[in-house]
Order: structure tokens, then sequence, then C-alpha cells
């Protein structure tokens, strides 16, 4: 009777045990957003008008939309067959769902013919698109210089840890090429909400951040000035090598105290020269989604008040140390050969981008 | 009636004639006597000497106390021991069962200390020097017995690297005072100094260690003994009568003590997956947990099925310890000997870690007559370090519970996460080896002469070999080489030879009763040759380790070293005593090296101690209270030459001409020109000592106070480059060092059968920096400022995390939630180096060890803590695995902060926060059981049947408890290098054994 018992006690305790341990790699899931989903990709296929016109969807989004509602369908059978076993999988599915009715509805025709006055919005999230201004010495070579622009984006505009908005930063060491060096510039936002920039002086990276403006769908105008000779200002006991102005208002600045010899580091020129908008040069998952209007390189340090003037004036081309300048606000004939106004430098608008009218 | 008379007289007479041979024969014979000698309290005391007055004969006693001897049954036995008064027993009548009570003399604390070039009556010191015993330190089981010291000695703090066996320590005595210069103290091994430490000597060769703290003590080393003086004496050949054979040994094994608690370990994967998941929809964005290498399908596998690896876990094996000592000992009247030889392997806990030891020693001393004496002592030393592999631990605390370290087929793979660059750190363990093999000879022959009883005359020529080989091969399947890069191979190797022949004249004199002398006159010269070597082979063709560096693609880093330096010194030191009650010590050592430019190559450094022996002033010796008390203050000078030996000199360097078109490789001016104005960095100090005892020393113990101060620091100065050279060293700068020091000995309970006693040290030590270059100003780019210890954590304030409730506020830093906040010093709203300040310091506020020893009849328990508490410290480790969010590796498994879970300790997973290395700035605080021993020795009844003088088998348990809040595995190596020495604190089981014959 007792070793029956015993026995009984025994198997209960494997029996416990054996539960424990399978319910630790067990997680209960979570459906709801899957079949939520389903609901509203039927409604929007439903309701939408398929064709070539205006404001119209094109039959190949459509596609798209319903190739994502059967992989919604797909990831149900999957989790409920036990092939999914954290509610992370589930929420992917419902995450993929959500872009691609973002993609969708983003996606109706709308046709702006060259030459018009128009709003160039780059659909950089998942480095479906970007400017390559080229690979060139001058973006990246002078130890004072003035990067200005306009730029526009609405809420969720990243989705990765940062989003380079433009740049000429190179890849910093690696373990792999621990000789590599950080070099160049770029002005980044960051998923935890600021507004960046980095400037790459060999040994390590120059940076400032502040929170970016969440004035979603209205422009902004960001200025980033470097000048490696700067002077402590009046009342200032340091001098600012790096300030970032926003809307012609003082962002932030910092001084340089990454020091070689007790003299502040300058930025290395960029070995390899790229230049890109929308889409980091060398971490092409750092890209975001927005509006560009102006943009212009100065190879000089701009004050604040002729950022002031800058931010409603235009140029010509020939203003006195102008590296380069385009003025994205007239739709090009060819996307590819996008000339600035310097005449000496090409972009290029590549992938998924939209000229808009303008607003 | 008369015949009557007469016959029983005759039978009487008879019987009496008959009788006296047999009772003088049994007058002569010998009989075994047994019995037990106790203090006052019937403690046992063990260790007494017990011999046949008159003769040569003797024994000791054993830790019960026990003693057996035969001795004839008209002799009379002596019983004798330090500290006790001794006693004459007769054999005749002898009750086995009533013990013999040797009473304390607590007015004769005849403790010896060795002083340097000589020892002293402890009642007799007038500086500050503490002494470990051979035996102490044989308790402490420590490998090293650098570590032994820890808490034991108070004002001494040894700093561990790495829980690696074999592992560097470097000592501290009353802080640091040298910038740029060795904080090493002096280590005088047999009489010769030496900067090697003690790694390779065997605590059971150690007769004692004396600790010379205060400059007054340690100024009879002069210009090497401003960072105090380690004095070894090894054991070497006594006046012991007859032989005696000693083996002393334990075996046991190591287990982990405290591994660092990962995310997901114990078999909990889906609390890392949960983290993963946490971080990379923080850091990326929930849309990157669709990406192919977020999880491979591998790695889903494993989840589905539970197959987690605890990689820190994986790659710990159980080790073994052995320790195995065989010693002998005997002598004659005319002739002492000593001969012992020592094993000890101590295997780590992870892949190839080892340390062995060889040793070897020899004593022998001659005495001609009481005139004329002579000896030599050696002792060898083979030590052989396996180091094992550099980055094996800190890849597997990298390496998530998801990836496994087979392949489908079950081998081993090399590259186990697709996505990220850490490599197998079990295959790592067996390609990357490191090793050191050292060789250590000390030997010192000596010759005394003592014309008339007063004086002597010591010559004595020691030397001291070093060497060293190092070896490191790096083969392709290693973290270094990444599966792809051929492999590597380095030696480097090198010896130093140190001869020293020290002459040493002795006065021992008292003179009308109240006045006695002790002098001592040193006539000294040594040298020391260094040489050293090495190359490193890039591209082997296999695997020679670095015995083939020759067949490699290419030889680089290749260098060849020589260095020698001498040394000439005299010194005298002047011991005075006035009726016992007033003791005036002067010393004074002329130092002249070749290490410094001729004019600045002598330096005098003087010291000075008195001492007051209140117990003998008639108001207090009526006082049973206090066994004893004496006041020291004490002021000297010592020098810091462990200086470079080319510091005067202007180096010449490799540099390339052009001549023309071609390059021609030349020699040229370095970039550091030498100045041949250089002194001694000179460090002074004060001392204050009480030694005091109470309730029949009972309770005793020493008290010091000092303040040390060292200038003439030598610092490198840069200048403009125009020159032709960008630095030169100067003398400028001063350090200071105040402390306090407490020792003190307790016998808390004593009886027949049960004793309790207790050992407390304690140390306090602020240092500073008086002056940098002459302007009182701080050097921020070095981290040196002015009324600061020598190295601080200069950071920014850590504050906590930002909270979701200070969204706004944390904006405008350009923070979020769940990132750090730090202290805004200046209110600007930025952060510089101007927020930056002085946080701490890497030093103790005050460190403490308490031994407790119990005895119960033959029972032996006793049980040592220590602790280190404050000092704020850097700790990679810490940073790495709290700051780092890489999105394949893995973390320490602490409260990071999320908005529900509102953490103030640690950042959001994936909030990409600045300033995380203010996570690496850390409390030191712990406390350690660090050793625990139970023991039981035979009672002599048993073992003198079996011819045994003593026998005692005993286990030990080593690092029982750890508290602390630190992450990593062992508080006390705090700052590992995590990328070369990075270590599991171990545990150690061990059983001995003590055998006297």
């Amino acid at each position: 009777m007792i070793r029956s018992r015993i026995l009984l006690l025994g198997c209960l305790l494997i029996g416990f045990l054996g539960c424990a341990k399978k319910q630790n790699n067990v997680r209960v899931l979570t459906l709801d957003c899957m079949e939520s989903k389903i609901s509203k990709i039927r409604s929007i296929l439903d309701t939408a008008k398929v064709g070539t016109d205006d404001f119209m969807y094109p039959q190949q989004s459509v596609d798209d939309l319903q190739k994502a509602l059967t992989d919604i369908q797909t990831g149900i059978s999957y989790a409920k067959a036990g092939r999914f076993i954290l509610q992370y999988e589930v929420d992917n599915v419902c995450n993929k769902a959500d872009q691609a009715i973002t993609q969708f509805l983003g996606s109706y025709n709308y046709t702006l013919a060259p030459g018009s006055d128009g709003e160039l919005l780059v659909n950089g999230l998942n480095r479906k698109g970007s400017i390559d201004f080229g690979d060139r010495a001058e973006f990246s070579n002078s130890n004072t210089f003035t990067v200005e622009l306009w730029v526009k984006y609405n809420k969720d505009f990243l989705d990765f840890e940062m989003a380079t908005l433009i740049g000429t930063t190179s890849e910093g060491p690696q373990s792999n090429w621990p000789d590599n060096k950080f070099e160049g510039w770029n002005i980044h936002y960051q998923r935890s909400g600021n507004l960046r920039a980095s400037m790459g002086v060999g040994t390590g990276v120059l940076e400032q951040a502040k929170a970016f403006p969440t004035n979603y769908g209205k422009w902004n105008h960001v200025a980033l000035v470097w000048d490696i000779n700067a002077k402590a200002g009046a009342g200032e006991d340091r001098p600012y090598h790096m300030k970032m102005y926003v809307n012609g208002e003082l962002f932030w600045q910092k001084n340089n105290d990454i020091l070689a010899g007790g003299v502040p580091r300058a930025m290395l020129p960029s070995s390899t020269k790229k230049m890109r908008a929308f889409i980091d040069p060398y971490h092409p998952d750092r890209c975001m989604t927005g509006y560009i209007k102006k943009f212009r390189l100065w190879n000089e340090a701009k004050t604040p008040d002729q950022l002031k003037t800058l931010m409603t004036a235009d140029v010509k081309g020939n203003e006195s140390n102008l590296v380069c300048a385009w003025d994205f606000t007239v739709v090009p004939t060819d996307p590819d050969n996008v000339k600035d106004k310097t005449g000496k430098f090409t972009a290029k608008i590549q992938g998924s981008y939209k000229w808009m009218p303008v607003q | 009636m008369i015949l009557k008379l007469i016959r029983r007289s005759a039978i009487v007479l008879s019987g009496l004639l008959l009788a006296c041979p047999l009772w003088l024969a049994a007058q002569q014979a010998e009989r075994k006597i047994t019995g037990t000698v106790q203090d006052s309290a019937h403690a046992p005391l063990s260790g007494v000497s017990v011999t046949i007055v008159g003769t040569t004969k003797g024994t000791t006693t054993a830790a019960d106390g026990t003693f057996s001897i035969n001795a004839p049954a008209t002799a009379q036995l002596g019983f004798s021991i330090v500290g006790f008064k001794s006693q004459i027993r007769a054999v005749d009548n002898w009750n086995p069962n009533v013990a013999v009570i040797l009473l304390q003399d607590p007015r004769l604390l005849e403790d010896v200390v060795v002083i340097g070039y000589g020892a002293v009556k402890k009642k007799d010191l007038t500086g500050s020097i503490q002494s470990i015993s051979g035996n102490t330190l044989q308790k402490a089981m420590t490998a090293d017995v650098t570590q032994a010291l820890n808490g034991r000695v108070s004002g001494v703090n040894v700093l561990k690297s790495s829980n690696r066996p074999g592992a560097g320590m470097s000592v501290q005595i009353r802080g640091t005072n040298s910038f740029n210069f060795s904080n090493e103290p002096l280590y005088v091994i047999n009489g010769v100094p030496s900067t090697n430490g003690m790694r390779y000597l065997n605590a059971d060769d150690i007769e004692s260690i004396d600790v010379l703290k205060d400059a007054s003590s340690s100024a009879i080393y002069g210009s090497r003994g401003a960072n105090g003086v380690v004095i070894i004496t090894t054991k070497g050949a006594g006046k012991k009568d007859g032989f005696e054979v000693n083996y002393n040994g334990y075996t046991g094994v190591k287990t982990a003590a405290r591994v660092p608690d990962m995310i997901g370990s114990m078999n909990k994967g889906l609390d890392y997956v949960d983290y993963r998941v946490a971080l990379w929809s923080n850091k990326y964005g929930p849309s990157s947990l669709s990406r192919p290498d977020f999880l491979t399908d591998k790695e889903k596998d494993r989840i589905r099925y539970g197959e987690y690896y605890d990689w820190a876990r994986e790659i710990l094996h159980t080790g073994t310890i052995n320790s195995h000592n065989l010693s002998a000992a005997g002598g004659t009247d005319k002739t002492s000997y000593s001969f012992g030889i020592g094993y000890f392997n101590d295997e780590g806990i992870i892949g190839k870690e080892n340390f062995n030891r060889l040793t070897a020693n020899l004593g022998l001393e001659q005495r001609f007559n009481k005139h004329i004496k002579t000896g030599i002592n050696a002792y060898l030393s083979k030590v052989k370090i396996n180091e094992g592999s550099a980055e094996a631990l800190i890849n597997a605390y990298f390496l998530p519970p998801i990836v496994s370290p087979f392949a489908e087929d079950g081998s081993l793979l090399f590259k186990v996460q697709p996505t990220s660059s850490k490599i197998n750190p079990i295959i790592d363990m067996q390609n990357d080896i490191r090793e050191r093999n050292e060789m250590h000879a000390n030997a010192a022959a000596f010759l005394e002469i003592t014309p008339v009883e007063w004086i002597s005359f010591k010559t004595q020529i020691a030397t001291q070999y070093d060497s060293y080989v190092l070896g490191n091969y790096k083969g392709t399947f290693t973290q270094a080489k990444a599966g792809v890069n051929t492999p590597e191979a380095s030696k480097y190797n090198g010896s130093d030879f140190n001869y020293v022949w020290d002459n040493i004249l002795t006065i021992r004199k008292t003179l009308a009763t109240d006045h006695k002398i002790h002098f001592i006159g040193l006539f000294s010269a040594q040298k020391d040759t260094h040489e050293s070597g090495g190359m490193t082979g890039e591209g082997l063709p296999y695997n020679s380790l670095w015995h083939a560096i020759q067949t490699a693609d290419q030889i680089r880093n290749v260098t060849s070293n020589y260095w020698e330096s001498s040394m000439l010194s005299m010194m005298g030191r002047l011991n005075y005593t006035f009726k016992d009650k007033y003791l005036f010590t002067v010393t004074t050592r002329y130092d002249g090296s070749s290490r410094l430019a001729k004019g600045n190559r002598w330096g005098l450094m003087p010291s000075a101690a008195i001492g007051w022996q209140v117990k003998e002033e008639e108001f207090l010796k009526s006082v049973d209270a206090i066994s004893d008390l004496k006041l020291r203050l004490s002021y000297g000078k010592t020098g810091n030459n462990n200086v470079r030996n080319d510091v005067t000199m202007t180096r010449l360097a490799m540099s390339k001409y052009n001549f023309g078109d071609q390059g021609v490789i030349g020699f040229g001016r370095g970039a550091e020109i030498g100045n041949p104005d250089l002194r001694w960095e000179m460090t002074s100090e004060l001392n204050f000592g009480i030694d005091f005892g109470f309730l029949q020393n009972r309770i005793k113990g020493t008290l010091d106070i000092y303040n040390r101060t060292t200038k003439d620091l030598i610092f490198e100065r840069k200048v403009a480059n125009i020159n032709g050279y960008s630095s030169f060293l100067e003398n400028v700068g001063s350090t200071g060092n105040k402390g306090v020091e407490l020792g003190l000995s307790t016998i808390n309970i004593r009886n027949k059968d049960f004793s309790w006693k207790t050992d407390l040290t304690f140390s306090r030590n602020k240092n500073r920096i008086i002056d940098l270059y002459g302007d009182k100003k701080d050097d921020v780019a070095n981290r040196w400022f002015i009324g600061q210890p020598m190295r601080v954590i200069y950071d920014y304030k850590f504050l906590g995390i930002w909270q979701e409730s200070e969204k706004e506020e944390a904006a405008k830093y350009g923070k979020a939630p769940g990132h750090i906040k730090i202290l805004d010093v200046n209110n600007d709203g930025s952060f510089d180096e101007r927020d930056m300040q002085v946080l701490g310091s890497p030093n103790p506020d005050w460190t403490g060890g308490i031994t407790n020893s119990f005895n119960y009849r033959n029972f032996d328990l006793s049980f040592f803590v220590y602790a280190r508490v404050g000092g704020l410290y850097n700790d990679q480790f810490t940073y790495m695995f709290t700051a780092w969010d890489n999105e394949h590796w893995n973390k320490l498994n602490v409260k990071y902060w999320t908005p529900e879970n509102k953490s103030n300790e640690y950042p959001g997973v994936g909030a990409v926060s600045l300033h995380t290395q203010v996570l690496g700035n850390i409390r030191g605080t712990f406390v350690k059981l660090q050793n625990a021993t139970f023991g039981y020795t035979l009672p002599a009844s048993i073992t003198q049947r079996w011819r045994i003088k003593n026998l005692r088998v005993y286990s030990n348990v080593q690092n029982i408890l750890t508290f602390s809040k630190y992450l990593g595995s062992d508080p006390e190596s705090i700052g590992e290098d995590p990328y070369n020495n990075l270590s599991i604190m171990p545990r150690i089981y061990t059983l001995g054994l003590n055998l006297t014959l």
C-alpha cells in the first residue's frame, strides 16, 4: 500500500515536472489582430476602384493586397497548426498586413506632368525609395560647411532605430576592419524622437541630438553648420564647432571635445564620398519616408542671419562657396538625371517616390 | 636471638645487595612518558618543545597538547614555547593524567619580528611591521600566497586581476604613491630584493612573511622602500635536534561559485526570446521582427522544442586541485639541515586553464664553534601557467541560449550564429593557447663570525634568477582569426639575474643593566641584469605552437632587450633601549644607483622612531587588566627607484631618412628626451602606533595611524614637437596617503576542552594628489585632480532612468523615457565634459578580515571572512552586458526599464540611450566567507602507537558565500579585462592531511 502510494506520488511528481517543462515552451497566442486585418483588407478590396485613371488603384496594388490577405490566412492556419509558437510571429503577420494596407492606400494613381510644380514624396521606408546624389569628393571634403534643406514628414515616417535624412558618413571601425575610420557627416532622425547630426572624426563620431519637431505634415528648414575653426562667442567659454538650426533658430550646438594632441579633431573627408537622402549611404536599414524641397551644401559656415535669409531665398548656382544645390520643386523630365543648380552634379530619384501637388 | 637477628640482617642485606643493581638498572632504564601540556586555561598547547634536560633528545606536543617520550626515570623534562614561562618537571612520580600547565608571560612578548638584515623582539619594535606565519599561510590555502595577505595583514590591499589559475596579483601597501612607475612593494626573499612577486613560492616552504609598512621600517631598504617591503623567509636550517619528516597535502575539486545571470540561462530560454522581441521591436521597429535574421529557422526550431543552451555553464567543468609537500629537517649541535619538495597543480574550470608549480628547497647550517658558522639556503621553483583562451568566456556570455554549439550531425560548429561574429567558445578554447613557463632560483650563502658574544659579522652572497617564456598560439579557429585567417604565434622570453653581497655588522650589548644597544651596519652591493626578446609569426603552416615561428609567412614585433643596473648601499641602524621602557631607533641608508645620472645617483634616506613601554612604568605595573601598552612614533624617508633604467638618457629610435629617391633606415632621437637631472621619487611618512594587551593578553592588538607624502614624482611633460621631441620626464608633483590600521586578536573562550580565538584586521586609507605640475592645477585630460585620489572615476552622474512622467523634460535633452538620465551640472540644457565630475575612486573606503578559530578537544574549526567596503569601479563586464544592445547577443538578466516596469537602474531594452558608460561605474562593496576549515587531530595515544608524532586530517572550502551587488562573477576581481582574462570565481572543496614523523 505504502509502496503504491510512493509510486503514485513519484508519477505525479514526474508528471508535474514534465508539464512544467512543457509549459515553459508554450505560450498562448492571440489571433484577434489577424482576424481584424482580414476584415479590413476585404473591406478595402471590396470598395477600391481599380483602373489606370487618377485616384484609381492599379491592378498591381490590388494583387499585392490580395497576396497580403492570403498571407494572413496562411498565418492563421500556421498558428492553429502550432507552427507559430510565439506571439511575435502573429504580430509580424499583422504588421505586414498594416504595411500592405498603407502601401495600397498610397498607391492610387496620380501623375504630374514634367515641368509641373510639385512636392517630392520619397517612400524611403523599407529601402523602397531614395535620392542618390552621386559619389563625389566635393560633398565631404571641407571642415567648414553648411548643409541646409527643407523637409516634411508624417507620423511613422521611420521604423528603424534611426533614419538618415541626408548624409555622407561612412562605416566606422568594424571587427573585421578595425582600421576603418569614421568619416563624413550625417543628419538623421531617431526612433527615440530625436533629430541628430554626427560628424566622423576618425576614431569616433561627434554627435548631438534633440527632440525633433512633431509638426507632422509641415515643412521644416533644417541646417547643419560645421566649423572646425569656430571661436567662442560672446559669453561663451568655448567654441561650438557643430550647430544645428531648425527654421532659422538654434536647435542645438556642440563643442568638439574629441581631441587629438590637445586640439579638436577635424572631420575626416569621406574617402568613399557617397551622398544619399532618405537612406543611409552605408546602412540601408536607416531609411525614412518624407518630402524634400530645397537642398544646398555650402563650403562655409553660415551665420544665423544668413540662414534666415536663405530660408526664403533662392540660389542661382554661382554663389561663392556653394558646392551644390537642388530645388525639388518642379517635376523633372528625367528623374535619373536631375541637374543641380551649379551644373556640376546630377541626382537620381530612385525607387518608390511620387510627385504630389503643391499644398 | 642474636643469631636470629644476624640471620635476618643477612637476608635483608642480601636482598638489598640483590635489589640494588636491579634498582640501579631500573633507574637507568628508560620509561615511556606520556602527557599533556596546557595553558593556564587548560587549553592544549601544541608545538611545545619537550626535551630531556641535559641531552639533545626531545619532541614537540601535538595539536591536542599531547606528547610521548622515552626518558630515564631520573631524568627531568623541560617544557618551553615562545610566550610562556619554561618549566622543568621530574620524570619521577610522573602522573600522565596531570597536565603540565605553562603560564603565559604577558611581559615576555618574545615574538621575533624580521626587520631586514636582522630581527628584533616584538616588544622592542618601534616601527609598523606585521608578521604572518607560515602556518597561517598554509591554512589560507591560496595558490598564490600573495592573496593570503588580504584581510590578514592590515594596510595591505591585494588586487586580483582574475580568478584564472596563476593570474597575476598586485599589492598595495598603504595606498599608491607613484603615477608612472610601479607601486608594488619590494619583495626580499631570503635577503635578495626582487620585484617578481610571490606567485612562485610554496606556502609550505615559508617560515614567515613580514610586511614593513611605515617609512621608519622600510627605510632600511632606502631607495626601494617607498612602497613598503615584504620580507619572505623560507624554512631554512634551524637548530632542530633529531630528525623530523613532514607531509602536508590536500586534494580537491573546483566548481563555479558564482555564474553571472544571463537572460534565459538555467533553461529559461523563452525569457531570452521575449527580450529579443522587445529589443528588435524597440530598436528597429516591429517590422524588423519579420526579417530573416531576427530568428533563424533553426533557432525557431529550438524554441519550439525547448532546446536551450546555458553557454556560460556549457563551457565550465569541474577542476581538480592538488598540493603535496614533503619536507625533512634535523640536525645536531654542529649541523642543521632541511630540505623539501612541493607539487601544486590547480586546474581551472574553463578549458585548459591550469597552474602548476614544482618547488624544492634546501637549507644547511654548520656551526664550527661558538664563533663561526656558515650556511646556505637554496630555493627552486618551476611554474607553468596555462592562461586559457582569451575570449571563450566572454563569447559564452554573448551567445544567447537559442544558439547551439552542435551541427545537425552532432559535431561542434565553429560559427554557431550566422548572424553574429561570435564563434563557438568550445572550439576557441582548443585553439587559443597561452602559456607561461617560469623558472625561479634563489640561493644564498653566508659566513658569520662572532668574535665576542656581543659582536657578529656576517657576509652573505645571494642570487636570484627569474626566467620566463610566454607562448601564445592563435589557431585559425579562434575568435581572433575568425576561422579564416592563418594561425599566429608569438614567443617572448626574458630573464633577470640579481646578485647581492651584504656585509652586516651586528652589535648587541647591554651596558650597566639599563642600556641596551642593538646596532646593525651594512655595506651592500647589488647588480641586476635583464635580458628579453621575442617575436610574432603570422601565417603558420601547421600547429607548431610557438616552437617554429620561423615557418611563418610574416615575422613581426621582433624585440630584443638588455639592461643592467647596479647599486651600492651603506646603512646603519641603531636601536637603543633604556630601562626596557624607552626605545629609540635611528636608521640611515645611503644608496647610489646607476639608474640616475651622475650628481643625482646618491641619496640619503634617514628615519627615526621612538617607543615608550608604558606598561613598564611603575604606575601601570600593578594594573593587572593591562598586560601590555606601548606607544610608537616614527618618521622616515624612503625612495622609489622602481623607474626605468634609461629615464635619464635619450633613446635612439628607428627612423627613416631619404636620400634622393631612396629611403634608408637609420636611427634618430626618440620622441622622449632624457633628463639627467631626475631624482628619486621620495616618500616621507609619519606613523603613530599603539601596541596593547589586556586581560593577560587575551585581548591584544596594534593600532597605527600614518600620514605619507611622496614628492618629486616623475612625470612626463608634453612639449611642442618643434624641438625634435614631444615629451620629457621631470620631478614634479606630489601625492599623499593617510590612514588607520587595526590588528586585534582575542581569546574569547578558553577552557580545558574548548577554545575560541578571533583575529581581526581593519584598514582604511585615503589617497590624494597634492600637486601635479607645481601649479596646483588639475590635469583633466589624464583625470588627475588636486585633492582627489590618483585614480578616479570622472564621468557623468547617473541619476536613473527617464520615466514616462518626465517625457517633456527628457525631450529637452534629446532623451526619451527609458533613456539614461544624467546630471546637467551647469544646467545649460546639454551634456558635455563640463557636466562630468569626480564620482569616486576605485579604492575601498575600508577593508577588513576576521578569522575565528574554534578548538574542541581534538577538533578544530576556523573560518575567514573578508570585506572590502566602498570604492567606485569602472567595470567593463557590467557595462558591456547591461548597456550593449546588440541584436544577436545576450545581456545580463537585470530589471530593464519598460513603461510598466519603471526600473530606475537600467535603461529600456533597445532604447538606444546615450551615456550608457555610466552603467559601468559600480560600487565594489562585498563581504566574502572566503575560507572554512574543519580538522581533526588524532590523539597522541593512537598516533604514537604508529610512531607518528602528529596526524591531522581536515577539509576546507573556499569562496563559500559572497554578499555583493556585483553582477559579474567575483567582486574581488572587479574590472577584469573582458577580452583577455575574464573568469569565474571557483568554489574549492579539499581534503587534506598533516603528518609529522
